[in-house]
């Protein structure tokens, strides 16, 4: 079998995300689990379950999950922003577990097997000492297993760009806790990505505000309730000013009524109906002159990156990614520009019947803002959001040749021990 | 036979209480009595000795422990006491017993949801009969549970020693290839010397070939026995197999990507 074929046979991606960790060999969808352990301690304990393991990974951790408080002292999401700080050991014994997880549950025993290439992605800033441990994990899980010849690792908005088969443009990867925009030319152009600290989380903080505003003070400390009503009435304005005009004109066509399921909570909003475009925008454009009263209340933004240089917490989205693609050489500035992909579920907004007036969906947000710097940009978002990542690592694993010795100073090609 | 009368329980010594259990015990279909010698084997020192009577039904290993009940001492808390040395055994044994008098089977005496709690039974005498008061629950299971979970352990490791045979199958395949080749190449050569060698070496030139003859013959048998063992891998690989797909049937992300003609380049 040559060297090709051994690869289309036995190529395997990793996405370590903030919450999940997507893996598997070639096929169409990648398993998904949370990326996530669960220490038992207690021997005891460990003993009366009948299990002499003290880290559980994969969905079966569920089955031992005890009071709220142990819970939150035993149950580890090893990546804050998809970072783990170098000393961290439980986080990244979770890692090794949850790695090993994945890998075993495609073991494969033929004479022609010699192990999988393995490609992972890692946050576009994993500082080094993150890919050595990525690499230090699978060459153990190898001496243990022999289930893996070599390792790449590539930064996530490449795989994205690769799963949507686009060789120069711009991705915008948006979490949780920060907002990644990495140029890319046929290879992450890694001088030019910023890094805002700022994602899914501002627009909570705004939702959770709005409902102490509302009167709702204590459903605004539950995070998950926050993140839900976060999800049912944000919107994203088209123009803010016009929106809140509008939406304080005419509360009526703005209200908006929800009663959780199953629960006796149910919020009703309507004299402050026009509250929810301050959600999408935050997440757009904090520097609106409206945040300014949230700020006063302790409510801060870190300041982003790019290269060395330091942008401001409050940059909207245009022009941050103005700025990034600057560091890009000006023989393809116009070419990334016409292909920006919009990558995580921070961009997954939609525009509710009838108010298509005024509320707008994440792409066109984008292409407004970078029409005020006269750039008429192709904005789109990915394909397949939850599996792009996996998707972009399969295809790394099957097209870059085994030969291509790991290069710290270009950081690709394939990591081996053997 | 020695009897003690407390208040109103009759109580018997030890040894008669003994006998009576084991009458009762041995009277019962299919259960033994599990000589000491045997018990040594199996339990520690301690066991054996603490445990007035062990017993077997069926794969069920009985434990029966005789409390020595003194006449005016007869108290909740003395029951208590040998309560908790019997739960100690629950885990060792599939049923654990106490022998009381009849009388002392009361709630004055025995709480019941304690009993369950421990794992342990009781049997109780009266007028020279035994006869089980209080069903034992014993916790033997979660000792099932780890051994099941130590079993898959141990699965796991055959598993892994699998795939090194596999591997080491493949390699002794691909050096008897090797060795074939080699034999056939001086066979070859030997044929050649043989036709034009003098009459002195033909003898010795005989019994090389003879040699090859029987070299040929056993790596024929050592083949024969690598291909018979590579299929008995195969039939019991136990792992997930991961199917190949046709260059028609890739996945969509992989079919007309520029990126794969762009990444191919990389290194080189």
């Amino acid at each position: 079998m040559s060297i090709e074929e051994y690869k289309k046979k036995y190529s395997f991606g990793e996405d370590y995300g903030t919450r999940f960790y997507k893996f598997g060999p070639i096929k169409e969808k990648p398993d998904i689990i949370e990326n996530a352990g669960y220490f038992i301690e207690d021997k005891l304990i460990r003993r009366l379950y009948g299990i002499d393991k003290d880290l559980i990974v994969g969905p079966e951790y569920r089955d031992y999950l005890g009071t709220k408080e142990e819970v939150q002292r035993n149950l580890v999401y090893p990546m804050k922003d998809g970072i783990i700080a170098k000393e961290d050991v439980r986080a990244w014994r979770v890692i090794y577990e949850v790695t090993k997880y994945g890998l075993m549950k495609y073991k494969v025993l033929g004479p022609d097997f010699k192990g999988y290439c393995v490609t992972a992605a890692l946050s576009a800033v994993a500082p080094n000492y993150m890919y050595e441990k990525i690499f230090e994990i699978h060459e153990k899980i190898d001496e243990e297993t022999g289930l893996v010849r070599a390792v790449s690792i590539i930064p996530q908005p490449l795989a994205v760009a690769i799963a949507n088969k686009e060789t120069k443009c711009v991705v915008v990867e948006s979490g949780h806790g920060n907002t990644q925009i990495c140029p890319i030319s046929l290879r992450a152009i890694s001088d030019a990505i910023a890094v805002l600290n700022r994602g899914g989380a501002e627009a909570d903080m705004i939702t959770a505000e709005i409902l102490r505003d509302a009167g709702y003070s204590d459903l605004a400390r539950e995070e998950t309730v926050v993140r839900k009503v976060k999800e049912l009435i944000g919107l994203v304005p088209i123009d803010l000013d016009k929106a809140i005009t509008e939406a304080k004109a005419n509360p009526e066509r703005f209200k908006v009524s929800y009663r959780f399921p199953g629960t006796t909570i149910c919020i009703e909003l309507e004299k402050e109906a026009w509250m929810r475009f301050l959600i999408g925008e935050i997440v757009f454009n904090p520097s609106h002159e409206i945040f300014a009263s949230y700020y006063k209340r302790g409510f801060a933004i870190r300041e982003g990156r790019l290269g060395d240089d330091i942008l401001p917490g409050e940059i909207d989205l245009g022009e941050a990614i103005v700025r990034s693609v600057e560091k890009v050489s000006l023989e393809i500035q116009e070419e990334v520009y016409k292909k920006v992909i919009l990558s995580g579920g921070n961009f997954m907004w939609k525009v509710p019947p009838g108010l298509e007036d005024v509320a707008c969906d994440a792409p066109i947000k984008v292409k407004l803002l970078l029409k005020r710097f006269d750039i008429d940009a192709g904005v789109k978002l990915t394909v397949d959001p939850q599996y792009a990542v996996w998707k972009g690592c399969i295809v790394w694993s099957v097209a870059v040749p085994l030969d291509y010795e790991w290069s710290w100073e270009k950081r690709e090609g394939w990591y081996k021990w053997r | 036979m020695v009897q003690v009368e407390v208040n109103e329980f009759i109580l018997f010594s030890k040894e008669r209480l003994l006998e009576l259990a084991k009458e009762y015990f041995v009277s019962r279909k299919g259960w033994s009595i599990v000589p000491t010698t045997e018990a040594e084997k199996v339990f520690d020192e301690d066991t054996v000795k603490n445990v007035d009577l062990i017993l077997r039904d069926g794969n069920n290993i009985i434990f029966v422990l005789v409390p020595r009940i003194v006449k005016g001492e007869i108290s909740k808390s003395t029951i208590l006491a040998y309560l908790a040395k019997a739960s100690k055994y629950a885990s060792l044994a599939d049923k654990v017993y106490l022998l009381l008098p009849k009388g002392i089977y009361s709630p004055r005496y025995i709480d019941g949801r304690l009993l369950k709690e421990c794992g342990v039974g009781v049997l109780i005498y009266s007028h020279g009969k035994i006869e089980e008061a209080f069903p034992s629950f014993s916790s033997k299971k979660v000792q099932t549970i780890s051994e099941i979970r130590e079993l898959k352990t141990k699965i796991k490791e055959l598993e892994d020693k699998l795939m090194v045979l596999i591997d080491e199958v493949s390699l002794i395949k691909s050096h008897l290839d090797k060795l074939d080749t080699i034999v056939q190449e001086i066979e070859n050569k030997v044929s050649k010397v043989s036709a034009g060698s003098s009459a002195a070496f033909s003898g010795e030139l005989e019994r090389i070939l003879s040699r090859l003859k029987v070299l040929e013959k056993e790596i024929e048998y050592i083949k024969g026995r690598t291909a018979l063992s590579t299929v008995r891998v195969s039939e019991v690989s136990l792992s997930k197999s991961v199917s190949r797909e046709s260059d028609e049937e890739l996945p969509d992300y992989l079919v007309d990507n520029p990126w794969l003609n762009v990444l191919s380049k990389r290194g080189r």
